[in-house]
This record gives structure tokens, C-alpha cells and sequence, in this order.
């Protein structure tokens, strides 16, 4: 397995907030999504990957090389799309491509003029005179044409409107589908941006790490059975949930077994959505997590 | 070389942004000469206090307020103050060597022009060039340009940025001040000396070799001071904006 970044027992504290550890690797070739509720540490770990949070402990290293703090090789390899800018920019959009490729030397000005083309993006507007939406599409349009092995996205579709976003992530989609070692890692609240490009999941929680999962793995296992006749007085493995005739489960498998040697059948069994199956993982008690 | 090349070319896209600051540029360069003028004269030397404090003002904050309000230092988080542009080119990939000296090289644009203009109409519109010989002038205006290089340069160093709470902010702005004042009322008041211009005046009479040589090997031991120092800083910074 290739990694594009690997976290190794990274920590970081900040007032009484605390991260990690941290042990993770992104492996090349893949869309890890990092998802958690606000203020979980998705965007402070993005900003420790690009060194501009400096963590208490732990190392990070990019393409197999760890970061020693002096070494920059990793970064034209990589491209990070913060969540918002720093601070006003008094730049049009024409002015900070010019700024931004002449600094990336693998940018790709086809791929970027094809992305202000679809977005409309006014480029000879002032940045700050652009709509919250149309910044984030210039964002996101300065950060792909980069050209990078890996792309770091911090909530790359939040404030876009909802034809855009789609353009988005197929941008993404097609970005990844030119090279097999492209690599995305993006912190995100879309359901539908993990759906469509997520293989992995790594999920957040207070500044803990709950784990990485394979994305249709883990939704696999989650599943909601209508049940014919009388639901079992047992409780069912992984039982998260038992309603007028309804069980869900996020032990599928093992549940399936279950009914079957009980000899309890089924008339349907519906994977659990997504955002179900997140905020599942990510609530102390197993029962308010589930939508009804 | 190259890496201030490169830094120069970064530099030059603040630059551009930043032309409208030719005007505050101007009425600051008008209102400074006016203040400053009438210190060759007699009432020049009933103040020598007040320019002292004028002088390290002029060299060492004032061409930082000259920038456009985006790219000054400021406040960017409830106990983090820098440049937010910094911080922005600091997102993408450009060498930490080259986004440093970018920063100087846009200071010094502002700040060595200013001066330099400074000092020549200061020439034109005080008794300046009745008092001393145009050599002398000459040195004395290069001791203060190189005090702008080695002093002033803290504010470009300082882009990276600072964490420091409101409290520590306030006391520390407090010390500062008590500092200054106490140091120049012990100069003027206890000592009876004749302050820190009248000194690089004197200096630029009497060793003006001297003065030139160090006030030039000051000005670069400043900036690689500096720039050691900008260096440090920003490993040590977290930029949460």
C-alpha cells in the first residue's frame, strides 16, 4: 500500500481543547473523507498536515518522507484548499491564478480555464467583490489546476449552490480519473460529497480518533429488516434499534444468522443512509442517533 | 541571489495591489517633512525630545502603515495577530525562503523611498543645508536609512506573527511606553544630552566614515537577524485562520 500522508501519534492541544493521537495513514490512489461534528478537529489536522499548526507530538510525513520541518519537496506535491481565507484579499481572480501558477509548477491552465468556464467565474472581479459561493469555486479552482499527487480539501463544496456542487465533485471525479495515484483527502459535512467520492472514512469525535473505515464496508453493515410476524425477544447483534416490526442492525451479517436460526424471515432489509450510519458512529447513545 | 529574485517577483504583485498607497505615501511624506523641518532651527533645539520620538517613529513603524490595510499586521484570531497575506502565501507552495524575503523586499520598497524622499525634502525646506555641508548631510541621512533597515525591519519579521493574550498585549504595551519615556527623560532630563538626532548629527560631523561603515554592516547584520529570526518564528506559529 502507497501512503500519500501518514499521521503518526500526532497530538495537539489548544486552550482545553485537546487532538489525537493521532495514527493514520492516507493511501495514494484514494478519497479519504474526515468527517465529525463541529469543532471535532477536522480543519486543525488538515492545517497539522500543511505545517501551519505545529503539533505537540507525532510526526507527519508525505509520499514516505517524514517532515522535519525544513524539507518543502512535499509542497508542490501538494494542494490545500482552506476553508476560508486567512484575511481580505484585494487581488482580482485573474491576478491570483498569475500568483498561484507561478508558484505550482505542474498547474494546469486548461483544466483551470475549463473550471472558471463552467462555474462562471467573473475573473476580473476583485476576490472580496465575488459572492461567498463564486470565492469558494475560485478556491476551488486555484487548488485543482495545481495539478498535485494530493489534494487537501477543507468543506470544498459548503456555501456553493446545488448544480455546482455537483459540477464539483465531478471536477474531482475526473481529476482522480487521470492518474491512478491521485489522491484526495477533504474534511466535509456533504453526505453526498462522501457518498460520491469517498472510499474511506475517518471519523472525528472531540478531538479523538473513532477510526478509519471502508466506506461501503461499513455501510454494508448497518441495515434496517422488516420483519414478518413477531420481531425476536432476544436482542439481535449489533441491535441498534427496534421499532413496530423494524430492527436495525449494524452487525448484518451476524444478525442475518441470527433470524435465520430462529427461523424469523424478513420482507425487506434497507441499508442504513449514509449520514444514519455516521451519525450512528458518532453518538455516545446508539438509540437517538437513528432517524425514525 | 535567485531567492531574492524570486522574492521580488512575489513581492511585486503586493506592489501592484498597493498602488492607490502612493497617496498616503504622499501626505505622509508632506506632513513628516513639515513636523520635522524646523528642527534645524532655533525652536528645533527647545524640542529635541519630541524628534527623537518623531525620528524612531518615522524609521521604524511608520512605512508599515503606508501598506494597504490587507496586507498590515493585524489582529487575525482572538489571541494571534499577523499578516493575513502572509499567512495566505504561506497556503501554497512557495520556498519559506522566498515568502520571507518577499515580505522584507516589500517593506524596504515602501520604506526606503520614503526615507530617502524624506531626507531630500528635508534638505529643500529646512535650514539643513545652511548648518551642514551636503557630505555630512549625506552621512547623517544614511545612518537613519540604515536604522530604518536594522530597526524597521522587525515589522516585516513580525508578519509571521505573534500569539500574545489582550493582558500580556496591554502590559507589555504599557512597559514598552515606560520604557521609551523613561529612557528619553533620563537622556534629556537627567543627562541634559542632546538626544538621539542631535547625536547622529554630531556623528556624521565627526566620524563620518565611521558612521557610514557601521550604520552599512548594521543594516545587514539587521536583516539576516531578521530574517533568522522570521524564520524561527514561523515554526513555531499556528495559523488556525
Amino acid at each position: 500500500m502507497n501512503s500519500a500522508a501518514a499521521l503518526k501519534g500526532v497530538k495537539k492541544e489548544i486552550d482545553d481543547f485537546r487532538l489525537g493521537p493521532i495514527d493514520l495513514e492516507i493511501e495514494a490512489g484514494f478519497v479519504t473523507a474526515l468527517v465529525g461534528r463541529n469543532g471535532a478537529g477536522k480543519s486543525t489536522l488538515l492545517k497539522i498536515l500543511m505545517n501551519l499548526v505545529k503539533q505537540n507530538e507525532g510526526s507527519v510525513a508525505f509520499f514516505g518522507q517524514t517532515l522535519d520541518g525544513e524539507s518543502e519537496d512535499w509542497k508542490t506535491k501538494v494542494a490545500y484548499m482552506p476553508q476560508s481565507y486567512p484575511g481580505p484579499l484585494p487581488f482580482t481572480g485573474q491576478e491570483l491564478k498569475k500568483l498561484t501558477a507561478n508558484w505550482h509548477p505542474h498547474w494546469d491552465e486548461q483544466w483551470f480555464q475549463q473550471m472558471v468556464e463552467h462555474f462562471q467565474i467573473p475573473l476580473e472581479k476583485k476576490f472580496e467583490k465575488l459572492s461567498q459561493g463564486v470565492q469558494q469555486k475560485l478556491k476551488f479552482a486555484l487548488t485543482v489546476a495545481r495539478n498535485p499527487q494530493l489534494l487537501i480539501l477543507d468543506e470544498p463544496t459548503s456555501h456553493v449552490d446545488i448544480p455546482s456542487k455537483k459540477q464539483m465533485i465531478d471536477f474531482l471525479i475526473d481529476w482522480l480519473e487521470q492518474e491512478d495515484s491521485r489522491t484526495i483527502l477533504l474534511a466535509t459535512h456533504q453526505v453526498e460529497d462522501i457518498r460520491k467520492l469517498a472510499d474511506y472514512l475517518v471519523i472525528l469525535d472531540d478531538g479523538g480518533f473513532l477510526g478509519k473505515y471502508d466506506k461501503d464496508e461499513l455501510t454494508a453493515q448497518y441495515k434496517r429488516y422488516w420483519i414478518e410476524g413477531n420481531l425476536p425477544t432476544a436482542t439481535v447483534p449489533g441491535e441498534l434499534e427496534r421499532g413496530k416490526g423494524v430492527i436495525a442492525t449494524k452487525c448484518a451479517r451476524q444478525a442475518e444468522d441470527f433470524l435465520r436460526k430462529r427461523g424469523i424471515t424478513w420482507s425487506s432489509a434497507v441499508p442504513l443512509e449514509l449520514d444514519e450510519v455516521i451519525s450512528i458512529k458518532l453518538m455516545k447513545k446508539k438509540n437517538t442517533a437513528l432517524k425514525s | 541571489m535567485e531567492t531574492w529574485k524570486k522574492a521580488c517577483s512575489l513581492a511585486s504583485f503586493e506592489l501592484k495591489a498597493s498602488w492607490k498607497s502612493i497617496f498616503t505615501f504622499a501626505i505622509a511624506l508632506v506632513v513628516v517633512v513639515m513636523l520635522i523641518a524646523p528642527i534645524f532651527s532655533e525652536m528645533g533645539q527647545q524640542l529635541k525630545f519630541f524628534y527623537d520620538l518623531m525620528f524612531l517613529m518615522i524609521f521604524i513603524v511608520l512605512p508599515s502603515w503606508l501598506r494597504k490595510k490587507e496586507f498590515q499586521y493585524q489582529k487575525i484570531g482572538e489571541e494571534t495577530w499577523g499578516a493575513p497575506y502572509f499567512i495566505f502565501l504561506h497556503q501554497m507552495a512557495i520556498p519559506k525562503e522566498i515568502l520571507l524575503k518577499s515580505r522584507f523586499v516589500n517593506y524596504y520598497c515602501f520604506a526606503i523611498p520614503f526615507h530617502v524622499l524624506f531626507f531630500v525634502l528635508l534638505f529643500i525646506f529646512s535650514e539643513a543645508r545652511n548648518a551642514y555641508s551636503f557630505g555630512e548631510y549625506i552621512v547623517f541621512s544614511l545612518i537613519w536609512i540604515c536604522f530604518g533597515i536594522y530597526a524597521g525591519s522587525l515589522m516585516p519579521a513580525s508578519d509571521t506573527g505573534d500569539v500574545i493574550s489582550n493582558l500580556r498585549l496591554a502590559i507589555y504595551t504599557i512597559l514598552i511606553l515606560l520604557g521609551i519615556g523613561g529612557l528619553f527623560f533620563f537622556i534629556h532630563f537627567i543627562l541634559g544630552a542632546e538626544g538621539i538626532v542631535f547625536w547622529s548629527l554630531k556623528a556624521a560631523k565627526r566620524w563620518p566614515l565611521l558612521a557610514s561603515v557601521l550604520s552599512v554592516l548594521l543594516a545587514i547584520a539587521g536583516v539576516k537577524y531578521w530574517l533568522h529570526y522570521a524564520a524561527k518564528n514561523m515554526q513555531k506559529i499556528d495559523y488556525f485562520k
